[in-house]
C-alpha cells in the first residue's frame, strides 16, 4: 500500500516532507561549544538534518578533512587557530568544499583577507536569523561552481576526443593514399610488361621476353606479400589475429627460417650467424608468428647488408620470463630521426639506398604489432655507417590457446583476500586509474587494469572477471566498442559492467546492458557501493 | 633525328618498362633514378620531354619540375608527371608545379606513347612559326 499524501503529512507532524531530505554534513571550526550549539539549532530550524563535527585546533580540523563534507563553517578568531588556517588547509587539500567564515565582529580587512583566501561568505554571530539564508546562498553558489567546473571538464574531454577522432581520420586517409600508391607500383610493372608481351612488342625468345616475364612474376609476388601484410595488420588492429601457441623447439624454428632465407643470403653473399642461448628453456609460442617476426627482421638486415657482410641472429632469455630475439647487421645504419619512423606503416626511409630496396613498407609495423599483441615490445639500436640491431622482447609463454593473450604483468593484488572478486578496470587516464585501483585494492578486490580497448579485450580473454569498470573515452577505440565486444561474449553474461565517464549523455548507452553509470570525478565509495549492489563481493565478511 | 626523352623514376622495374616502351617507339631515351642524376643528364644533353615520377628520394618530382620551369634554359622542356599517386588533388598539384600532363600508374602502354607524341607535336608546332 502506498500511503497518501495526507497520511504522509500526518506521519511527519504536518511538516513539509521535503525537509527531511535536506541533509547537511557540516564541519565547524569553533572553540565555543555554545556558539556551535546555536549554529546547529539554527540549521535544524531551517529544515536541515545536520551531521556536524566541531574542531578547535588545526590538527583536529585536518584530521576531520579525511571525511567528505558539504560545508565548512569557521570562526575567524580562535586561540591558536583561526579562519585563515582553515581556508589555507582547505585550498591545499583541494577538496572544493565551500567555506563560510563566522565571527562576532569582523572588520573590513579580515573580511577582504577571508574572501581572497576562498571564503564564500560571512556570518555574524549577532544575527543568528541570517545564518540559514546565507548558508543556502553559499551552497547554491558552490553547487553552481562545481557544475561549471564539471561542464568545463566535460567539454575539455569532448574536445580531446574530437581531436583523437580527427587524428585517426587523418591517419586513415593517409594510409589509404599510401596503400593506393603501393598497390599501383607493382601493378604498373605487371600490367605494363604483360601488355607489351601480349601486343607482340617483345620478340618471343629474345632475352627481354624472359626478363619481362620474370619482372611480372616478381611484381606479382611483391603484390601478394603486400596484401598479406595489410590483411595481417588489419587483423591485429581488430584484435582478431589468431595465435596458436605450442611448445616450440627454437633450434628447429631457427633452422626453418634460415633455410627460407638461403637463396636470399646466397644472392647477396651475406653470412648468417646464429647465437641461440642453450639455456633458454621451454618456449610456448605460436611458431608461425615467431618465424614471421624473425623473417621480417632478417630479410631487412640482408636487404641492407653489403656483400660479404655478417648478419647475426641472437635468441637469449631476458628478465621476467621473457625472451629477446635480436638481429644485428653491418649495414648502413639508421639515423636517430629515422629510427622513430621505422615501425610506422609505409615509412620506408627516403635515403637513396633504402629506397632502392623494394619492401612493402609494412614489415616492421606488422612486426611491432605482432610482438605487442603477445605482450612484448620492439626496438632498434643503430649507428650510421656501423649497422643496426633490431630486437623483440616477448614472453616465453603465451598463455591463451585461441586469440591474442597478453600475460598478466601488472596485476595489483597487494592485499586482495582469497576468494575476492576480480575486477577489470578499463581506464586510460593515469590519475583516475590509480584512484580506482587503489580504492578497489584497498577494499580487498583483485584488480587488473587495461589502458586501451585492445588491452581490455585481451585481458578479458585471458582470465575470468566478476565485474568490469569502463571509461568511455579510450585512446584506441571507443569504450562503446569494447562494451559491444564484451556483450557479444557469452562469458560476459551476468558480469556487471559499470561505466565510469565524463560523457553526460546516457543515450549513447542505449542498447547496452550496463549495471550502472557513474560520473567522474568519482567518489570511491559510490563505486564500492555500486559493486556491492551488483552482488560483487570483496571476499571479506561484513564488507569493508 | 629521334627526339630525346628523359625518364626519371626511382623504381628500377618501372624505369625498365617505360624505357623499353619509349625505345620501341623510336625515341632516344635517357634515364635517371633521382633529381641529381636527372639534372646532370639534362645539362649534358637536354631532352625534349621528361616523364617524371613524383615520388623520388630527396628532391621529389614536383619540386624538380618547379626548378626546371623556373630556369630559362630548361623551361621549354615538356614535363609529364607519371605517378602512382592517384588520389584527389594529386593531378592539380602536378599541373600547378608546371607539368603539361598527368598520367597515373599503372600506365597504359598503348596510350602513353600517344600522349608523348601529342605533346611533342604541340611543342614542335609552337616552336616553328
Amino acid at each position: 500500500m502506498i500511503p497518501t499524501l495526507a497520511e504522509l503529512s500526518s506521519q511527519f507532524g504536518g511538516k513539509r516532507v521535503t525537509q527531511i531530505d535536506r541533509q547537511l554534513r557540516v564541519l565547524v571550526a569553533e572553540d565555543s561549544e555554545d556558539d556551535f550549539e546555536i549554529l546547529l539549532r539554527e540549521l535544524k530550524r531551517g529544515g536541515y538534518s545536520v551531521v556536524a563535527t566541531r574542531c578547535a585546533s588545526l590538527a583536529q580540523f585536518e584530521a576531520a578533512l579525511a571525511e567528505t563534507w558539504d560545508l565548512v563553517i569557521s570562526d575567524w578568531m580562535m586561540p591558536g587557530f583561526g579562519g585563515r588556517m582553515v581556508l589555507d588547509a582547505l585550498s591545499s587539500k583541494r577538496t572544493g568544499t565551500p567555506c563560510i567564515v563566522i565571527s562576532g565582529t569582523i572588520g573590513e580587512e579580515p573580511a577582504v583577507e577571508a574572501l581572497k583566501a576562498g571564503a564564500l561568505d560571512f556570518l555574524s554571530k549577532d544575527k543568528p536569523k541570517r545564518f540559514v539564508p546565507v548558508i543556502e546562498r553559499a551552497l547554491r553558489e558552490a553547487g553552481e561552481r562545481v557544475r561549471g567546473e564539471e561542464i568545463r571538464r566535460r567539454s575539455a574531454a569532448l574536445e580531446m576526443q574530437n581531436r583523437r577522432i580527427q587524428e585517426a581520420n587523418r591517419l586513415k586517409s593517409e594510409f589509404l593514399a599510401n596503400m593506393s600508391h603501393e598497390l599501383r607500383t607493382p601493378l604498373n610493372a605487371i600490367i605494363g610488361f604483360a601488355e607489351l608481351l601480349h601486343d607482340g612488342q617483345v620478340p618471343v625468345g629474345s632475352p627481354q621476353h624472359k626478363e619481362f616475364l620474370g619482372d611480372i612474376l616478381a611484381s606479382g609476388k611483391h603484390l601478394l606479400q603486400l596484401i598479406n601484410d595489410v590483411l595481417d595488420l588489419a587483423k591485429v588492429e581488430a584484435g582478431k589475429l589468431e595465435f596458436r601457441p605450442e611448445k616450440v623447439e627454437i633450434q628447429r624454428v631457427v633452422g626453418e627460417i634460415s633455410s627460407i632465407l638461403r637463396t636470399h643470403l646466397a644472392a647477396k653473399r651475406v653470412r648468417l650467424e646464429l647465437d641461440i642461448d642453450p639455456s633458454i628453456g621451454e618456449l610456448f609460442l605460436d611458431p608461425a608468428r615467431l618465424k614471421q617476426i624473425a623473417y621480417n627482421y632478417l630479410s631487412n638486415a640482408i636487404k641492407f647488408s653489403s656483400p660479404d657482410a655478417r648478419v647475426i641472429m641472437k635468441i637469449a632469455s631476458a628478465e621476467n620470463d621473457m625472451m629477446c630475439l635480436s638481429v644485428t647487421d653491418e649495414g648502413i645504419g639508421i639515423s636517430e630521426v629515422d629510427q622513430a619512423r621505422l615501425f610506422v606503416e609505409f615509412q620506408q626511409l627516403e635515403a637513396g639506398l633504402a629506397k632502392r630496396h623494394q619492401g612493402t613498407g609494412l614489415g616492421l609495423a606488422l612486426t611491432k604489432r605482432l610482438v605487442e599483441a603477445q605482450g612484448g615490445s620492439v626496438g632498434v639500436r643503430s649507428e650510421v655507417g656501423k649497422g643496426s640491431t633490431f630486437f623483440a622482447v616477448m614472453p616465453r609463454r603465451v598463455e591463451s590457446l585461441q586469440e591474442i593473450a597478453i600475460p598478466r604483468v601488472a596485476t595489483r593484488d597487494r592485499n586482495h583476500t582469497k576468494g575476492a572478486s576480480a575486477v577489470l578496470v578499463v581506464e586510460d587516464d593515469v590519475r583516475d586509474q590509480d584512484h580506482l585501483v587503489n580504492a578497489l585494492a584497498h577494499a580487498g578486490y583483485d584488480v587488473d587494469v587495461a589502458t586501451t580497448g585492445a588491452q581490455a579485450l585481451a585481458k578479458w580473454r585471458s582470465r575470468p572477471f566478476d565485474a568490469v569498470t569502463i571509461d568511455l573515452l579510450l585512446p584506441d577505440m571507443s569504450g562503446l566498442d569494447v562494451l559491444g565486444a564484451l556483450q557479444g561474449d557469452p562469458r560476459a553474461t551476468g558480469v556487471p559492467i559499470i561505466v565510469v565517464t565524463v560523457v553526460p549523455d546516457a543515450n549513447v548507452l542505449a542498447g547496452f546492458q550496463v549495471h550502472e553509470v557513474l560520473h567522474k570525478p568519482l567518489d570511491s565509495n559510490s563505486l564500492l557501493d555500486s559493486l556491492r549492489r551488483a552482488g560483487v563481493s570483496n571476499g571479506r565478511a561484513g564488507g569493508m | 633525328m629521334a627526339e630525346r626523352i628523359l625518364i626519371v623514376d626511382d623504381n628500377p622495374t618501372n624505369l625498365k618498362l617505360v624505357t623499353y616502351l619509349m625505345q620501341q617507339h623510336g625515341y632516344d631515351v635517357a634515364t635517371a633514378a633521382n633529381a641529381d642524376d636527372a639534372v646532370a643528364s639534362i645539362r649534358t644533353s637536354p631532352p625534349d620531354l621528361i616523364l617524371m615520377d613524383v615520388q623520388l628520394p630527396g628532391i621529389d618530382g614536383l619540386e624538380l619540375t618547379r626548378r626546371l620551369k623556373a630556369e630559362t634554359s630548361t623551361e621549354s622542356i615538356v614535363i609529364i608527371a607519371l605517378t602512382a599517386y592517384a588520389m584527389k588533388g594529386d593531378q592539380e598539384r602536378a599541373l600547378e608545379a608546371g607539368c603539361s600532363d598527368y598520367v597515373t600508374k599503372p600506365i597504359d602502354t598503348r596510350t602513353l606513347p600517344e600522349i608523348v607524341a601529342k605533346h611533342l607535336a604541340t611543342r614542335t608546332a609552337g616552336a616553328t612559326p
